[in-house]
């Protein structure tokens, strides 16, 4: 695309050190007359340690937006590079191993019932497949000690409330030692105390590690966790 | 050594949902052993129905060209045809068997089929320890042994023999105009058919004389042969020197003409087979409804596995290994519940119902391959297992 960047998309100085680089994304849900746009012509960087809220109204195309960076929307027009995947024609298991090396935190903690906290979390691990198991082992129990849950390592999820849960999908996601998490409304299911302190733990875990973190949000409360602040409205980026 | 992913995950999806499953395994089990109850009692019809050939003291059946089944009655075979094939090389030895099917009036004033053998004395035609031990009396005419496994009709009878009390039966052909009274001296072990309640053997005498069948007529000549021949070689001579006139089977072959007769020429062995097919189908559909119960149950977790980066082949390793532990799991018991109803049916039926390493196998196999399609089937659903479904 050759059409100029949105005047308000923060833009990187050193393009270097981008995690994520979008330029001119478009995506639409059907075509024509009954198509609607979600995103219009939507840039924007997040740099390696840097973390970035997306803010916006409820069908402002966040959520969209962070799944298309997430490799799990195909979009029709525009470039997103994520972490040096151009993921613009992606094969599936280009995408599979981009997501192998993201870490993710959704509204909901969505952990196996049937495992334990450790092993929640270590499904994490598996798809990198070099780990030995007791090396796996170890590195899951030192991530729930990290979010403060290390003696309930072999509990199951049903034992945990929301937000010792919501801090189990934390550390599920920073396991790996991602460059690069995405969450989606994290705090929109916990109370304002538990959603604080989750998005607290998540931001030290995202500094003390170096990773940058993209995180959408309607949540007020949790704005000044933030390096920078995206507004998106009706699919176009507001300012920053 | 741990356990893969998908092995562990399988392990505790179906531990984390048993209660949920108890019914639809229960259903799979049940179908499984409907599965066991048909093969086990085609296999005991195709025993029951080749005791007797199973039993015959000889290495060559020579039968009428038109022989169909020893189960009912035969086209009869010259008995001079016995001569004739004691003059080939290679045999050491030939008799008559003769064979009728009829009815015994029971104590009760009831009738009970019965199978009458009737053999030449002084030329052994049943390798059974019972028979060999009573020869010397069957000589006298009117006697005969009567099977110690007959079935309900003939209770009281084998009880009076097995009294060491002396007894006797009253042979009745399709219009009872025969009562025929025959005393019987002993006993011997072979089992019934499905068709046939009893056996007597009695010498072919006393048989002709019951049933007025000529001297020169015989149902099945048995041959012996030549220690050092073989017996192919010896029966292709045969059935090359007599032609049209007999038909020359080795043992084995017979016993699995006999065999062939039901399964292919009367419409039971069909049944019994699409008995076996329903069973899979239901046992498929159970496991089929198990696996989505699952599947639908776990879709979240899976889509969260999605997002994270493992791929499809996990999921379907996943399912495949609960389709497969399931079968660990219930086959065992289906095999123990078969087993049960085996005893009942051995029981209540005489039949020989018994499992078999290679019926065990059959159905170990035809159940996996329910598994398969059931597998096969709900995979699909995996395709609802979507990481966009986590965010809001």
């Amino acid at each position: 695309m050759n059409a100029a960047p949105d005047p308000a998309v923060w833009a990187a100085d050193d393009g270097g050190d981008a995690l994520v680089t979008v330029r001119d994304l478009c995506f639409s849900y059907g075509r024509g007359e009954t198509g609607r746009t979600v995103l219009d012509r939507v840039s924007m960087e997040v740099r390696r340690g840097e973390i970035v809220l997306l803010t916006g109204p409820s069908g402002s195309g966040k959520t969209t937006l962070l799944t298309i960076v997430g490799g799990m929307r195909r979009f029709s027009a525009g470039s997103v590079v994520v972490l040096g995947t151009e993921l613009s024609g992606a094969g599936r298991p280009a995408v599979d191993a981009l997501r192998r090396r993201l870490g993710f935190v959704f509204q909901r903690p969505s952990l196996l019932r049937s495992l334990t906290l450790a092993e929640n979390v270590a499904v994490a691990l598996v798809p990198e497949g070099y780990l030995a198991p007791a090396e796996s082992d170890r590195r899951a129990r030192r991530a729930l000690a990290d979010v403060g849950l290390g003696s309930r390592a072999d509990d199951l999820p049903g034992t945990l409330s929301g937000g010792q849960q919501q801090r189990v999908a934390v550390a599920r996601a920073m396991v790996r030692a991602p460059p690069l998490v995405l969450a989606d409304e994290p705090t929109a299911a916990l109370d304002g105390a538990n959603g604080r302190g989750v998005v607290s733990l998540m931001m030290q875990l995202a500094r003390s590690s170096g990773a940058g973190v993209l995180l959408s949000t309607h949540d007020e409360r949790i704005f000044d966790v933030a390096d920078r602040r995206l507004h998106l409205v009706d699919g176009r980026l507001e300012g920053g | 050594m741990r356990l893969p992913l998908s092995t562990r995950l399988a392990l505790r999806q179906l531990a984390f949902l048993g209660p949920r499953l108890v019914g639809p395994l229960a259903g799979f089990g049940v179908a499984i052993v409907l599965v066991f109850t048909q093969i086990g009692f085609e296999n005991a019809l195709y025993a029951s129905a080749t005791g007797l050939a199973r039993a015959l003291a000889a290495d060559l059946v020579l039968v009428n060209r038109n022989f169909a089944t020893m189960a009912f009655p035969q086209p009869w075979l010259d008995r001079a045809i016995l001569l004739e094939a004691g003059s080939v090389t290679g045999v050491a030895a030939v008799a008559p068997l003769q064979l009728a099917t009829l009815q015994v009036v029971t104590e009760s004033g009831g009738m009970a089929s019965a199978w009458a053998v009737g053999i030449d004395p002084d030329a052994p035609a049943l390798d059974i320890p019972g028979v060999a031990a009573a020869t010397a009396r069957l000589r006298k005419t009117g006697t005969a042994v009567v099977d110690s496994r007959s079935r309900e009709g003939y209770r009281s009878i084998l009880a009076t023999l097995a009294g060491g009390a002396p007894a006797a039966i009253v042979l009745a052909g399709p219009n009872r105009t025969i009562g025929a009274r025959v005393d019987l001296v002993g006993l011997f072990t072979l089992g019934p058919t499905f068709f046939i309640d009893g056996t007597l053997v009695m010498s072919d005498f006393t048989l002709r004389r019951v049933f007025g069948t000529p001297a020169a007529r015989i149902s099945l000549g048995l041959v012996t042969v030549t220690p050092g021949f073989e017996a192919a070689a010896v029966a292709a001579e045969l059935a090359r020197r007599l032609g049209e006139d007999a038909r020359v089977f080795t043992k084995e072959s017979f016993i699995e003409h006999e065999t062939r007769y039901y399964r292919v020429n009367t419409p039971i062995g069909i049944v019994f087979r699409i008995g076996v097919i329903v069973g899979l189908v239901i046992g498929a559909v159970f496991v089929g409804q198990t696996l989505a119960t699952i599947i639908e149950a776990s879709l979240p977790e899976y889509a969260v596995l999605k997002a994270i980066g493992h791929a499809d082949g996990l999921l379907r390793r996943t399912v495949a290994q609960i389709a497969l532990v399931i079968t660990v799991l219930v086959f065992p018991l289906t095999v123990a519940a078969a087993l049960a109803i085996y005893a009942l049916a051995s029981d209540m039926t005489g039949l020989d119902l018994t499992l078999d390493a290679r019926s065990l196998l059959t159905v170990l196999a035809l159940t996996l391959a329910a598994m398969a399609v059931a597998v096969f089937a709900t995979l699909g659903r995996l395709r609802r297992a979507d990481p966009l479904d986590l965010f809001a």
